[in-house]
C-alpha cells in the first residue's frame, strides 16, 4: 500500500526535519526564521501532496529559499543578524560565531556542502548559482573558516 | 584542528524544536507568529515554485523545453575530418529518489549508443564523478567512489584498476575530472595534495603525480588539445595568501606549465570547456551575468579567445535556473552531447537529460530520458574502418 502524502511528508520530517532546521538555523542565525521557513515548506508540501516527486530535495530548496526571503525582508527593514544570547552546546557557540562572519552566499554554500552534505552542483542549483561560482565561494569560505576556527582552537 | 565537516557535525547537538504541530495546523502563506514581517515575497515565491512544478510535469510529457535563443551569424567552418568515428556515450545518471539522510544521491555510470538505444548500466559511481573514454576507446577513467581516487575500467564496467591513491592524511578529498592525453599515456585530473588544490598528471598505468596547475580551482574537467601539447581548463588560480584570481578559460602548455593565454568571454564565468577533435574550437558552458545560471548557454570560441559564437541556450519557462551544461564533442567533431535543463533542483528534484546538437545545423535531438539528472557525457572514439 503506497503511503499517503501526509504519511510521506511526516516521514521525511521525522527523518530530516531537525537536520533541515539546524541547517537553516546555521544559515540564517535566527531560530524564528529557521522554524518559520522549515514549517512553511513542510506545510506547503502537505498541501501539494503527490505533485512533488522528490520531496526531500524540494523541502531543502524551499526551506532555504523561504529563509533567504525572510532574511532579505529583514535586511530591507535595516535589521542585522540577531546576537546569540541563548546557550548552545560547547563547540557550537564558536561555530555559530564563525559562520556569522561569512557573507550570506558563503554561509549558504558551506552549510549546504559541509553540514547538509550536498555536492557542489546541488549547492549551485539550490542557491541559483553556477557550480563555478559556488566553487569560488566555497574556497573562500573554507579558507576563512580555517583561519577563524584555528584562532578559536588556540 | 578537526576538519571543517567535523566541526559542522557539532551543530547536530543543537536541539531542534518540534515543528510538526505547527506544520499540520498552519495555513501555508500565513504570517509567522509574532513577526509581522511582510509575506508578499514568500507568497510570490510559493506561486513561482508551484509554477515550476506545473511546468516540470508538463515538460515530462512534452519533451525538451523550447530552445528559442537560436544562434546568430555564420556557423563555424566545417571541421576537418579526423580518423575517429563515434562510439558509445558514457554518462552519469543521478537517481533523484535515492537521497539518504546525510548522504549524497546515488548515481551510476551508463553507456548508450548515439541513437539512444542499447542503454547499459555499468557500475555505481559517485554523483560527483565525471568519466572519460581513453583515446582508443578501450577503457574508461572515472572517480572511484570506494577509494576517492581515479580508476580505469573496461567499457563493460569490469576490471577496475586503481590509478591514483586518495589518502585523506595527505589532504586528498577526491580526485576528479579525469582527462586522457591524446596518446593515451597520461591522465590529467583535479585533486588536492598537501593542501594544494590543482590539476595533476599521472601515467595512465598509475605512478607518481606531477603538478600541472597548482593552486587552481577548476570549473569542470581539463581538456587536451588534439596534439597533446596544451590543456584548456576553466577555473581560477589562487595565490599564497589565498586570493582567488579571475575565473576564466586558461590555455596551458603541458611541458612548462605556463599559461599561454587566458580569456573570460563576455566577462562571465566559463566552465566545462572541451576541445574539438580538430583543434579549432573550444565548446564551453558560460554562466549568466553575475554568476547566475539564468541566461547561461553553451558557446564556441577559438582557442586563441576569438570568434565567440553561441551554440545553444536552453530555456525553461518559469524556471530561471535552467541551462545547458557539460558539452562533450563527438570524436568525428560533428556533434556535441550536453545536458539540457540539468543541474536544476526544481520542484521535481533533479532533472535534465542528454541531448545531441549538430554543430553545423544546430539541430537538437534527445538522447536520454531518465527520471533524474543525466550528465557528464563522454564519447567513445572508435578507429575509422
Amino acid at each position: 500500500v503506497a503511503a499517503g502524502p501526509q504519511t510521506r511528508v511526516e516521514r521525511v520530517y521525522r527523518e530530516s526535519g531537525p537536520r533541515m532546521w539546524r541547517a537553516v538555523f546555521l544559515f540564517s542565525g535566527d531560530r524564528d526564521i529557521a522554524s518559520d521557513a522549515v514549517a512553511e515548506a513542510f506545510a506547503q508540501a502537505l498541501r501539494r501532496g503527490d505533485e512533488i516527486r522528490t520531496l526531500e530535495r524540494w523541502l531543502w530548496r524551499t526551506s532555504f529559499l523561504l529563509a533567504r526571503g525572510m532574511l532579505k525582508d529583514r535586511r530591507a527593514q535595516g535589521a542585522r543578524l540577531p546576537e546569540q544570547s541563548e546557550e548552545f552546546p560547547g563547540g557550537t557557540v564558536e561555530l555559530l560565531s564563525v559562520i556569522r562572519q561569512l557573507s550570506p552566499m558563503q554561509r549558504a554554500v558551506v552549510v549546504l556542502h559541509y553540514y547538509a552534505d550536498f555536492p557542489v552542483r546541488d549547492v549551485a542549483a539550490l542557491t541559483g548559482s553556477s557550480a563555478a561560482a559556488v566553487g569560488v565561494h566555497l574556497h573562500r569560505a573554507r579558507r576563512r573558516l580555517r583561519e577563524l576556527l584555528e584562532v578559536g582552537d588556540g | 584542528m578537526a576538519d571543517i565537516r567535523t566541526r559542522f557535525r557539532e551543530a547536530d547537538r543543537i536541539a531542534a524544536p518540534d515543528l510538526w504541530p505547527d506544520i499540520t495546523t498552519r495555513r501555508p502563506g500565513r504570517a509567522p507568529p509574532g513577526s509581522g514581517r511582510p509575506r508578499v515575497a514568500i507568497t510570490l515565491l510559493a506561486l513561482a515554485l508551484a509554477g515550476v512544478g506545473i511546468f516540470a510535469m508538463a515538460r515530462a510529457f512534452l519533451g525538451p523545453a523550447e530552445e528559442p535563443d537560436r544562434p546568430s551569424g555564420p556557423t563555424p567552418t566545417r571541421f576537418v575530418p579526423v580518423p575517429k568515428e563515434n562510439g558509445r556515450i558514457a554518462f552519469t545518471r543521478i537517481d533523484p529518489d535515492s537521497v539518504v539522510e546525510g548522504q549524497p544521491p546515488k548515481a551510476a555510470l551508463y553507456t548508450v549508443d548515439p541513437d539512444g538505444t542499447e542503454l547499459a548500466r555499468l557500475i555505481d559511481i559517485s554523483a560527483h564523478s565525471t568519466s572519460a573514454w581513453s583515446p582508443d576507446g578501450s577503457r574508461i577513467a572515472f572517480m572511484d567512489r570506494e577509494t576517492g581516487g581515479i580508476s580505469v575500467m573496461q567499457p563493460n564496467g569490469s576490471q577496475g584498476i586503481r590509478i591514483t591513491a586518495c589518502d585523506s592524511l595527505g589532504g586528498c578529498t577526491v580526485d576528479s575530472g579525469p582527462a586522457w592525453s591524446p596518446d593515451g599515456r597520461r591522465i590529467a585530473f583535479f585533486g588536492v595534495r598537501e593542501d594544494n588544490e590543482g590539476i595533476w598528471m599521472v601515467a595512465s598505468s598509475g605512478g607518481d603525480l606531477e603538478p600541472i596547475l597548482p593552486r587552481f580551482i577548476p570549473g569542470g574537467s581539463p581538456t587536451w588539445s588534439p596534439d597533446g601539447r596544451q590543456i584548456a581548463i576553466s577555473g581560477s588560480f589562487y595565490d599564497a595568501e589565498h586570493h582567488v584570481g579571475p575565473h576564466a578559460i586558461y590555455i596551458v602548455d603541458v611541458q612548462t606549465g605556463d599559461v599561454v593565454r587566458s580569456f573570460r568571454p563576455k566577462g562571465r564565468d566559463p566552465s566545462d570547456v572541451t576541445w574539438s577533435p580538430d583543434g579549432n574550437w573550444l565548446a564551453f558552458h558560460l554562466g549568466g551575468p553575475g554568476g547566475l545560471v539564468r541566461d547561461a548557454a553553451i558557446y564556441l570560441i577559438r582557442p586563441d579567445g576569438s570568434d565567440l559564437r553561441l551554440l545553444t541556450a536552453w530555456s525553461c519557462p518559469n524556471r530561471s535556473t535552467c541551462s545547458p551544461l557539460q558539452p562533450a564533442w563527438s570524436p568525428d567533431g560533428r556533434l556535441i552531447a550536453f545536458t539540457g535543463g540539468g543541474g536544476e533542483l526544481g520542484s521535481d528534484g533533479f532533472s535534465g537529460d542528454l541531448f545531441l546538437i549538430e554543430v553545423e545545423t544546430r539541430e537538437i535531438r534527445r538522447l536520454t530520458k531518465g527520471p533524474g539528472l543525466d550528465c557528464c557525457a563522454t564519447w567513445q572514439p572508435v578507429a575509422s574502418k
